[in-house]
């Protein structure tokens, strides 16, 4: 009789690791060794219970249909003229170049003209329903876009939010809003809540207004003073697919802006501004 | 007589495959090992592309040695854990914003912490007992891939990977049923 098996060759037989004349010489052992026919079964056993346990955790649902989508915007984004004839199934490799440069045409008009389309219908839509939670536009920015352009920002029933450039509002949001109309909102532009993320690899985010305690703030890491922990906050939230808060712009309303200037005022600030 | 007739790997003519060929023969062993490490369908989606993008940019070089899926499956791993490890460290974010929150407001909440232990399964449960290299083992065992295919996507030592499966096993058997009779 052969010697008995260890546990390390008896994984493989069961595996279908073994070459064909290994694998014959552990079935003729299995079938005159009592001991390790046990072990085998017992073995063939377990694995079972596993094969079973681990089907049962694992997602029998693979969504490919959208995998293969957001693989393909994202290598569709990321595509330079070098890499324009790119497509996940390949097809677009063998295209004449007279094709490529009808699609590129046809892209160029197509992505001003759907960015109006979508600016028009979100605007309608948020007017009709006075909704304050829109979804973000479908294309996501490239990587060098400033992160405000994630969105159009949350539009208020009776508000028009006018969005100043970036380098504006961060200076002097105050000297921003003065000779604004009465119903304009200032936004900061978007900080990201998680360290190192890109917005560019954003989709399919929706944008919540919140409203919070100053307090609240220095959960996040800011430094909020005395005054403003007690102070109603107005803030926009990016939320990810996952539910996961990943980037928060600041608004301040007209009033509020009003609210903090006459206290400024009380406490004789001004002057020194 | 020979009950066990697959083919030994080493026979296994490695073909080169395109870009789609590759998504369409391997994104589900992707994704459901993504599924595995993060337990987030939505993570498990992110690092799926994350990783065919990582594919697109280096397909020469995934085929070199012919092992594509271990390529694609120890990419998979890196991303997966980095991105458990982002979002791990925004749950802290998050919790710690509630809790301060709930403090300056002087809500109480439900004890979530039981609701979400409740929520773990006895496979996550047995599978969390088994030690790495051996629970990674077992997954890729379980995805269908051979033993030189979990080396090379582990890096471990090929003739290893057949103990490491039976420990893993045994581990997870011994955990498993205990938490089943209790």
């Amino acid at each position: 009789m052969t010697p008995c098996l260890n546990e390390e060759r008896l994984q493989a037989y069961l595996d279908g690791e073994l070459k064909a004349d290994a694998n014959g010489s552990v079935f003729a052992h299995l079938a005159e060794c009592a001991d390790c026919a046990a072990k085998a079964q017992e073995a063939e056993q377990a694995l079972a219970t596993l094969a079973r346990a681990l089907d049962g955790e694992l997602p029998a649902f693979i969504p490919t249909a959208r995998l293969r989508a957001r693989i393909e915007s994202v290598l569709a984004e990321s595509a330079t003229p070098k890499f324009a004839s790119v497509s996940l199934l390949g097809r677009a490799r063998h295209w004449s170049s007279w094709k490529l440069a009808a699609v590129a045409a046809g892209i160029l008009i197509l992505i001003p003209a759907m960015a109006v389309f979508w600016r028009s219908e979100s605007l309608l839509k948020a007017k009709r329903e006075g909704s304050v939670v829109l979804p973000t536009p479908v294309n996501t920015p490239g990587p060098q876009t400033p992160p405000q352009k994630l969105a159009e920002p949350p539009v208020g029933r009776d508000q028009v939010v006018t969005q100043q450039p970036e380098k504006r509002q961060r200076r002097a949001p105050r000297q921003a809003s003065r000779n604004e109309p009465e119903e304009v909102e200032v936004v900061t532009r978007f900080f990201p809540l998680i360290e190192g993320d890109d917005f560019s690899s954003f989709k399919g985010n929706q944008i919540v207004r919140v409203e919070m305690l100053g307090a609240a703030l220095l959960a996040i890491g800011l430094p909020v003073d005395g005054e403003m922990r007690n102070r109603s906050v107005k803030a926009d939230i990016v939320l990810r697919h996952d539910g996961l808060a990943r980037a928060i712009r600041f608004v301040h309303t007209k009033d509020a802006i009003a609210q903090s200037r006459r206290q400024d005022d009380h406490l004789g600030l001004r002057q020194f501004q | 007589m020979d009950c066990q007739s697959d083919a030994p790997p080493e026979t296994v003519v490695a073909v080169r495959l395109s870009f789609d060929q590759a998504f369409v023969t391997h994104h589900r062993a992707v994704y459901r090992y993504a599924y595995a490490i993060t337990r987030d369908p939505g993570l498990a989606e992110d690092v799926t592309q994350e990783v065919f993008i990582r594919l697109y940019q280096n397909l020469d070089a995934a085929q070199r040695d012919g092992l594509l899926r271990a390529w694609l499956l120890r990419v998979t791993a890196n991303v997966a854990r980095n991105a458990q490890r982002g979002l791990s460290r925004a749950r802290s974010r998050d919790e710690t914003f509630v809790t301060r929150l709930l403090q300056a407001t002087g809500i109480t909440r439900p004890d979530e912490e039981l609701l979400r232990q409740a929520e773990i399964t006895e496979t996550q449960r047995a599978l969390a007992k088994i030690k790495e290299p051996m629970r990674s083992c077992l997954l890729l065992k379980h995805e269908g891939l051979s033993y030189k295919e979990i080396a090379a996507a582990l890096g471990v030592n090929e003739t290893n990977v057949g103990s490491l499966i039976a420990r893993a096993r045994r581990e997870f058997t011994r955990v498993y049923g205990k938490v089943g009779k209790s």
